[in-house]
């Protein structure tokens, strides 16, 4: 079997030109790996086992709500990015003070084998901050209702 | 303006560019369902079905957080319930059995069955060991949320 080039005018489509559908077709796929990889290159959300629960708040609208990430070893992320605990409440602080109305909580994203320990100086800053009060991300049970 | 190029149905059976075969084309069409099932499946896994437990913060003082209270009205009651990680790694959940702790699926089940009239006028201040897992944590907050009380994360130790 002899290849045909795309855009060869001779022997097949009577009509000539450049034949796009493969292209696009591979464009596409390329755009959604690419949009799927950076998800998540950018966050570290994937290495957070989340704890299931029976009830829970659903968010309808997206806010601009900050979230603090903490991982099984005890490590901490502010909206994606490795920071230290002590760092916390002077940039939730500053975040706050940016957002102004627009300010929309603070999520602690903790994973179910982290130890309350790494979570509590986290709440310690935030009540330093002047964070009255937090929203746990967990994971929507199989049967749960709210 | 006209560019010349006139538009075709993927029905069209007039001047076919197959060599002769007519009929619906539909590789176009399978191609983009097919990314688009990808993307759609690989986005539900990623994502989970989230969604939030809302607790208080224990404020400075050390009380419940509830600053925006009536200034005649009565106090919350606040019951102090505390998570401990036993020596066998197992959690124990002090503060519903008088001085006695009790098994983590125990406490689940009391929180269940207790008769708690008014969930406003009552508060948890739920507090933890260092080496006590989220996951037991985040189980003792849910039966607490699923009765309507609202849970005050305490920060001391």
């Amino acid at each position: 079997m002899k290849p045909r080039s795309i855009i060869g005018k001779h022997g097949g489509n009577s009509g000539g030109g450049v034949n796009v559908t493969p292209m696009i077709d591979v464009v596409m796929c390329l755009i959604v790996f690419y949009l799927m990889v950076g998800q998540l290159a950018l966050d570290r959300r994937s290495s957070i086992v989340l704890a299931e629960t029976v009830t829970g708040v659903e968010r309808a609208e997206v806010v601009d709500a900050i979230e603090i990430g903490v991982l099984m070893d005890g490590g901490l992320t502010l909206n994606g990015e490795s920071i230290a605990v002590d760092r916390i409440g002077g940039e939730v602080s500053g975040m706050m003070a940016r957002q102004g109305e627009r300010f929309g909580g603070v999520r602690v994203r903790a994973d179910e084998e982290a130890g309350f320990g790494a979570v509590r100086p986290v709440l310690a800053a935030l009540q330093e901050a002047g964070v009255g009060g937090v929203e746990f991300v967990t994971l929507r049970a199989a049967g749960g209702g709210g | 303006m006209s560019t010349g190029l006139k538009r075709r149905s993927v029905f069209d059976r007039s001047g076919s560019t197959l060599g002769g075969r007519s009929g619906l084309m539909m590789t176009p069409m399978v191609d983009v369902v097919l990314v688009i099932l990808i993307f759609f499946m690989a986005s539900t896994t990623i994502a989970g079905y989230e969604w939030f437990l809302q607790a208080a913060v224990e404020s400075p003082d050390g009380s419940s957080g509830a600053q925006e209270e009536a200034r005649f009205a009565l106090p919350a009651a606040v019951i102090g319930v505390d998570l401990v990680r036993g020596s066998d790694g197992v959690t124990v959940v002090y503060g519903l059995a008088g001085d006695a702790g009790v098994s983590l699926e125990r406490a689940v089940e009391m929180i269940g069955g207790m008769e708690i009239g008014d969930g406003d006028a009552l508060r948890v201040g739920l507090g933890a060991g260092d080496d006590v897992e989220m996951g037991d944590v985040m189980r003792v907050h849910d039966a607490w949320h699923g009765r309507g009380v609202q849970v005050v994360m305490r920060v001391g130790r």
